[in-house]
């Protein structure tokens, strides 16, 4: 790669990035086996510790290259090999490049760190970070001292909870957990899932979840704006000629109070073109090229039974300037 | 150049010759045929053998067993094809003293010198430098500004977990005052300062500027600097101790080391990264069969924890100083447990990093665990740094025979900061133990983690001897080691850890003639002159490597 092909501006838009993080046991390997494989139409790059653990068909696999396995469906299965920032750079540097890039994290990282990078790097972009939760086996885990410090850090890190084997826990256990870790993250939606439920956009970029007439809703367009893109969760878009306060849009797009989950876009400011994320928790701003018709635009998704997308209407108003 | 063993007969004469072997400690002649010891004693002592060429090169030198390094790193190798930053002087593997820079005008000082010879379009990148050590205003992208405003301008800090870089660089990642990335540092104005603290922060720039130190640490060169390196202190025997070793790697490793000129014994150990506990057996047992005379593989590296300095140990109550959180394991412990049990059962060796004491009792319950459900004498599996150790962890080391290899240097290079920031005074004074792990039996080494600490077995030895911080503390007087210890803890002791005290680590017949050739004699100058012995040259399985 050469330097200048790296620069902002210059290169291909940034590779979104979901980080899957949870304590062994609590499912990660399954989810990634069902990124890899399920029809979801998109170059799925997961990049793993050891996919040897990973029970793929065989029939799927095309390639197999040191630390790359490739899929017929485009996806690609990557090991981290000596060093984790070695994979993200062949990930990068890989043509074509990658839709997704999905990192699964060991059961004992703190995907915070992880999500950082991709926070950091302009050629990608934090999608989410995503903390599996064992219903059955966490409340043992947060009893042991060697552990409960790294269970906690993994909730508080994530952006979206998601509750696995809730059936093996039975409901009450269950009851339990959410209540615990509402404690532990009050903020951050959770999902149980017995993985068939979960949509597969919730944890690549559901900002892009498909609508489900073939257009992009936004606030003029008569439909009703918290109309369901599954039952979990609703969305909200803009676009216009607009230009936004710099310094308000970074405030709003880290607000707290509006059930935001994740919120994505490109705006004029006074002082040039931004891009925003929004992922879960965490959030990020930061020059952007023009796009090519001169319009800004935002999408943000968040929780049905959360998000206040009326709410976000009014203050996305208020930042044009 | 080096020369060639022969079936002759060489009889070095030495001012001294301390062997570490017990039945003769001392001597003035070593006699050596075929790169072994033939014969230790005085001039004569050939005689028995049909006598022996007399080489008085030496006649000046004290001759010690060759250094072991029983903790370092190959990226040591790769540093030097960058700028040298750091405060103190260093002398590279040629031997060309680079001064330290006491500020970081210095620094810009020497960066722009330094530029004029690296080609136009390629990044300035230096390595070696520490602000606590500097005075005046802490280095950022103003200073780099002055070198270069066209050209990335990077300066690794010696922890590896800062960069302090100009603007172009900056401007390279994107990084502005709207950026929101955690470790970004600023100036009061909000604009980033060019500081850049742990990997995530460092990543969009050290990838455009293709810094890339641990693959440059797999290339020929970086090797032939390690051996370089460690010939400059005495050292003939060094672990690169956590090595990835791919094919080609263990290929290049077997190739460069079997060359005539190539003056170090290289242990790297493969380190474990999450895998199935039978795949990485297996890797490990493969490994091993291709062990050859200058390269010693089959033993592997698990780490546990992170480090003190960097708040990331796993630390038992009362935790850190400023109440921040535990660390983090590197390895769950269940599977930490796993992984142990596997490999004693295969009877594969294990040096297991070890920080913090939460981190080192983990380790030794799934040790105790591993060894009772399969029993192995003399399985020498290593606790490496255990720094934090108390009585009660070396007298369980001591009842299974784990080996301890010590992290001395962090008495000079963090004593100050351990006592006021991280664990405080108490925990401080007994850090890094050597009086303890002897006292119970414990076999005893101690280590630079170079390139953490620069390599120097001397330089170790005197900080366990010593024990004196730069603000003039003697951390732990209790746990001060004689001297005789200490070079115990450089020989035989890392030679035992790395299962090689039968052909390595004393002066005596039949071991390997691997010396440390020194101007002076470390067990007659003051304790406190340990680190300032001149140190001359190896000899390595008989050839003479003279710096």
């Amino acid at each position: 790669m050469s330097a200048d092909a790296a620069n902002r501006g210059g290169g291909p838009a940034p590779l979104p990035v979901t980080v899957i993080s949870g304590y062994l046991g609590a499912g990660k390997t399954t989810l990634v086996n069902r990124l890899l494989t399920e029809a979801h139409g998109r170059r799925i790059t997961v990049l793993v510790n050891d996919f040897g653990e990973i029970p793929l068909d065989e029939s799927l696999i095309v390639n197999r290259d040191g630390d790359t396995l490739s899929l017929a469906n485009g996806c690609m299965c990557c090991s981290i090999g000596g060093d984790l920032f070695d994979a993200l750079d062949r990930i990068l540097e890989a043509r074509p490049r990658a839709e997704h890039l999905v990192i699964e994290t060991s059961g004992v990282a703190d995907p915070a760190k992880v999500a950082q990078i991709a926070m950091a790097e302009p050629e990608m972009a934090l999608a989410l970070t995503a903390t599996l939760v064992d219903a059955a086996n966490f409340e043992a885990g947060l009893a042991d001292p060697l552990l409960a410090d790294t269970l906690v850090r993994q909730v508080r890190a994530a952006g979206l909870v998601v509750i696995s084997k809730a059936d093996h826990a039975g409901a009450e256990a269950t009851a339990a957990l959410a209540e615990r870790l509402g404690a532990m993250a009050p903020a951050t939606p959770r999902v149980e899932a017995a993985f068939g439920a979960l949509p597969i956009e919730m944890l690549l970029d559901p900002a892009e979840a498909p609508a489900p007439a073939d257009h992009v809703c936004g606030p003029d367009c008569g439909h009703d704006p918290a109309h369901d893109h599954g039952s979990h969760y609703r969305s909200w878009s803009w676009s216009g000629p607009e230009a936004l306060d710099a310094a308000a849009a970074e405030a709003l797009v880290a607000a707290e109070d509006l059930g935001l989950y994740r919120l994505k876009g490109v705006a004029r400011t006074p002082a040039g073109w931004v891009e925003f994320h929004r992922a879960g928790r965490q959030s990020s701003v930061r020059p952007a090229e023009a796009p090519a018709d001169g319009l800004s635009r935002a999408v943000a998704i968040g929780f049905a039974a959360r998000f206040d997308a009326d709410a976000l209407e009014a203050r996305w108003r208020a930042l044009l300037v | 150049m080096p020369e060639t063993p022969t079936s002759e007969t060489v009889v070095y004469r030495a001012r001294k010759i301390v062997t570490m072997d017990p039945n003769r400690p001392e001597a003035t002649h070593v006699a050596v045929r075929e790169g072994r010891i033939l014969a230790v004693g005085g001039p004569d002592c050939a005689a028995p053998w049909g006598g022996g060429r007399l080489d008085e090169r030496f006649g000046d030198a004290v001759l010690l067993p060759g250094f072991v390094e029983g903790h370092g790193h190959m990226m040591t190798g790769a540093m030097w094809r960058y700028v040298y930053a750091g405060d103190q002087d260093r002398v590279d593997p040629d031997g060309n003293l680079h001064k330290g820079m006491p500020s970081a005008e210095a620094v810009v000082a020497r960066l722009k010198k330094a530029a004029a010879d690296i080609p136009q379009g390629e990044p300035i990148v230096a390595w070696g430098f520490d602000p606590i050590f500097l005075g005046g205003e802490r280095l950022n992208r103003r200073h780099l500004d002055e070198v270069s405003t066209d050209r990335p301008v990077a300066v690794v800090h010696s922890n590896f977990h800062l960069l302090t870089v100009n603007s172009k660089a900056l401007e390279m990642a994107g990084y502005s005052r709207d950026t929101n990335v955690e470790g970004v540092a600023r100036f009061a104005n909000g604009e980033p300062n060019g500081e850049l603290q742990e990997m995530a922060a460092m990543f969009p720039i050290l990838r455009r500027c293709r810094i890339d130190f641990r693959e440059l640490s797999r290339r020929e060169p970086a090797v032939r600097a390690y051996a370089k390196s460690a010939m400059r202190c005495g050292v003939t025997t060094a672990t690169d101790l956590a090595a990835m070793l791919e094919d080609e790697d263990v290929d290049g490793l077997l190739r460069i080391t079997a060359s005539d000129d190539f003056s170090l014994r290289i242990v790297p150990t493969l380190v474990f990264r999450d895998m199935a506990p039978t795949d990485f057996v297996a890797r490990a047992q493969a490994l091993g069969k291709r062990s050859s005379e200058m390269l010693r593989l089959g033993s592997v590296k698990i780490v546990t924890d992170g480090s003190i300095q960097g708040f990331t140990a796993r630390l038992k109550w009362p935790g850190h100083l400023g109440g921040q959180p535990n660390g983090i394991w590197n390895v769950p412990p269940a599977q930490l447990f796993e992984v142990i049990e596997a490999l004693n059962a295969a009877r594969v060796q294990m040096h297991i990093h070890t920080n913090g004491d939460e981190a080192s009792e983990v380790t030794l319950d799934a040790l105790e665990a591993a060894l009772c459900k399969s029993p192995w004498p003399n399985h020498r599996h290593t606790l490496q740094h255990v720094q934090m150790a108390g009585e009660d962890q070396f007298a369980r080391m001591a009842a299974m025979g784990v080996c301890a290899n010590l992290f001395a240097n962090h008495m000079w290079y963090f004593g100050d900061a351990h006592y006021e920031m991280s664990i405080g005074p108490d925990r401080a004074r007994r850090m890094d133990a050597c009086r303890s792990a002897l006292d119970h039996g414990v076999t005893l080494a101690i280590h630079s983690d170079t390139p953490v600490t620069p390599m120097g077995p001397l330089t170790v030895a005197w900080c366990a001897v010593n024990r004196i911080t730069p603000k003039g503390r003697v951390l732990g007087e209790a746990q001060r080691i004689t001297v005789a210890e200490a070079l115990h803890a450089i020989t035989l002791g890392p030679a035992k850890t790395l299962k090689m005290d039968a052909e390595i680590g004393s002066i005596e017949t039949g071991k390997k003639a691997d010396f440390a050739v020194l101007a002076d004699d470390p067990l007659s100058v003051a304790p406190y002159e340990l680190r300032n012995i001149e140190v001359l040259g190896t000899v390595s399985g008989g050839r003479v490597f003279m710096a």
